[in-house]
């Protein structure tokens, strides 16, 4: 590893833990009696934890989509997975309720998987290979998603409704600590899946045949790539809905301060998306004050500037 | 090694392309196999390369057949680069050579050290100016030389090169036919697509001719026979001009024009060799 990609890594590490702390302690009430300590433990550590871990499997998820799509502008949102994910995680609430653990969360979060895979699978098949179709189907896809999954509130209780508005904006519910953990193992697995094999995802920049020739399974790769970005979607889509930005914009980030190589952006983007949301979740309670907007507010807000900056930089580098 | 036998090949829907093609490329040897656009030329590369399978037929790389290759150890011995390879935009040149050492990352490792390889290429191909410049600010020629520095790197017994020298001003043609013929020298074997019939011979390398019949015929010994052939697979007429004792040719614009643009236009006329006059 090069000097400046363990400068960056560090970099991202120190940006990842530094938002953590933030996130378990900034505007902790000074209370006495042991208050502030249960709500470190029961209220910010799961919420940090999820925090962590979703940001960080969507950053993963985000880089996956637009290194297999050869697009930057991919990521699960535009792809139309979160929606399909989110439609059918709204349609298992409908039936299933909304809790955040059991086995309600499970059903939950298998047919938000189930729901992101059709979705995939589907739009490529519709796509043929060709990306513009894939993103423009998965535009489209979104959007209907997103329509029928506001149609089912109409059958929704108060609180479900409650809960599937929240869902829809993004949100970091306040789970027991051992969902996030549970959700950190396709984190952990696409990690160490892809850190040493970071070579492999680089020989995906090249065109099929010379990857191939060069010794890739492409075909392979390029699957297993696509099946972990979608459960890692699936996954933050189970616990805090549909969180706009993270996905399309960390990879970006990582790409500015990591460089360029896989090994290095893999865990990179990690680091970053978990920073990303966790800053978020903060920057929503310090700014928020006693209206605690949900995190995808936030997200969206910070996203949407710090994409359209990363988009111009890139069109200026050619003339028009 | 390399061997093509009998090799049929047609893609779904569209007429057979390749008819019983049969070529080997020995060690030491550097083939350059010409034919009109749309004759197969590519897909008998990648037939060759292990990348398609034929419809019939069978294509060898160092005696075995080529799918019976591991991926990584058929990318150990044999190393290709695509008529329209991809740089990494953001990528700089040395990182993108470096890519081509990715099969000798498992067992057995390369013979030669890294350091070496991409020494070497560096050097053989004069990418030193270009070494540390991002991908997207190359020319297609750099670019093209890029892309065969990251084959070379893989240090392979065996190249396919399709149309390597498309993009390449004339310095860089006769840079990278004399690197070649310098490879074969060291017992490697090398096929390549191109569509200039004279600079190959020019370096003593073996001239095989695509047609529209899906056939590798040999550029023969006499005059009037390689001016026929020409004719016949590419539809004009041909001047011959001999430079440094090989018959080279060029097309004649006083010459009759192609009757059509499909592959072996011109087949089963009376070809002859254009003469001195042209006709």
């Amino acid at each position: 590893m090069r000097a400046r990609e363990r400068w960056a890594l560090g970099l991202a590490a120190a940006c990842a833990a530094g938002t953590f702390a933030a996130a378990m302690t900034l505007g902790l009430p000074e209370t006495t009696g042991g208050l502030a300590a249960r709500i470190l433990w029961s209220v910010r550590l799961p919420e940090a934890l999820t925090a962590l871990i979703v940001g960080g499997g969507l950053g993963l998820s985000g880089l996956l989509f637009q290194l297999v799509l050869r697009n930057p502008l991919a990521d699960p949102y535009v792809l139309g997975v979160a929606g399909g994910s989110t439609f059918a995680a709204v349609g298992a609430t409908l039936f299933l309720g909304t809790a955040a653990a059991g086995g309600g969360m499970a059903l939950r979060g298998a047919a938000a998987l189930v729901g992101g895979l059709l979705t995939l699978a589907g739009l490529m098949k519709l796509a043929g290979g060709k990306p513009e179709t894939l993103l423009l189907g998965g535009v489209v896809a979104n959007t209907a998603f997103a329509a029928g999954a506001r149609m089912l509130t109409v059958w929704l209780s108060p609180e479900q409704l409650a809960y599937v508005t929240t869902f829809l904006v993004g949100f970091i519910p306040t789970p027991p600590t051992a969902i996030p953990l549970l959700l950190g193992i396709p984190c952990l697995y696409t990690l160490a899946r892809f850190m040493p094999r970071g070579r492999g995802l680089d020989l995906l920049l090249l065109s099929d045949d010379e990857a191939r020739a060069t010794g890739l399974e492409v075909g392979r790769v390029r699957r297993e790539a696509l099946l972990l970005a979608t459960v890692l979607a699936a996954a933050a889509v189970t616990l805090c809905g549909m969180l706009g930005f993270v996905g399309l914009v960390v990879p970006h980030l990582a790409r500015l301060t990591a460089g360029r190589r896989h090994r290095v952006l893999v865990p990179a983007s990690f680091l970053l998306g978990a920073a990303f949301l966790l800053a978020a979740l903060t920057a929503g309670k310090l700014v928020g004050g006693s209206w605690l907007a949900p995190v995808g507010v936030y997200t969206s807000l910070v996203g949407a500037p710090v994409f359209l900056v990363l988009l111009v930089r890139s069109s200026r580098r050619e003339l028009p | 090694m390399i061997e093509l036998r009998k090799v049929h090949f047609a893609y779904p829907g569209a007429h057979r392309l390749l008819r019983g093609a049969d070529l080997e490329i020995r060690p030491g040897e550097v083939v350059a196999l010409a034919g009109p656009n749309g004759a197969g030329k590519s897909t008998l590369l990648r037939i060759a390369a292990g990348l398609l399978a034929p419809s019939e037929g069978e294509a060898l790389l160092e005696g075995r057949p080529v799918e019976s290759w591991s991926r990584v150890a058929r990318a150990k011995q044999l190393a290709y680069v695509a008529q329209s390879p991809k740089t990494p935009e953001e990528w700089r040149v040395s990182e993108i050579v470096e890519l081509g050492d990715y099969p000798h990352r498992e067992q057995p490792p390369a013979p030669r050290p890294l350091a070496v390889r991409l020494e070497e290429v560096r050097r053989r191909l004069g990418l030193a100016p270009v070494w540390e410049r991002r991908a997207d600010s190359l020319s297609g020629g750099e670019a093209q030389k890029v892309s065969l520095a990251r084959a070379l790197v893989q240090d392979t017994r065996n190249l396919v090169l399709d149309e390597p020298a498309s993009h390449l001003d004339l310095a860089n043609q006769m840079v990278l036919f004399r690197s070649l013929s310098e490879l074969a020298a060291q017992g490697r074997s090398v096929l390549l697509a191109t569509h200039d019939v004279n600079l190959s011979r020019l370096f003593g390398q073996r001239l095989v001719l695509l047609n529209g019949e899906g056939v590798v015929k040999p550029m023969p010994e006499g005059a009037e026979e390689q001016g026929r052939l020409l004719r016949q697979a590419f539809g004009v007429a041909f001047r011959p001009v001999e430079l440094s004792g090989t018959l080279c040719w060029f097309p004649d614009p006083r010459g009759e024009r192609p009757a059509s643009q499909t592959p072996g236009a011109g087949e089963g006329e009376e070809g002859g060799p254009a003469g001195p006059d042209g006709r």
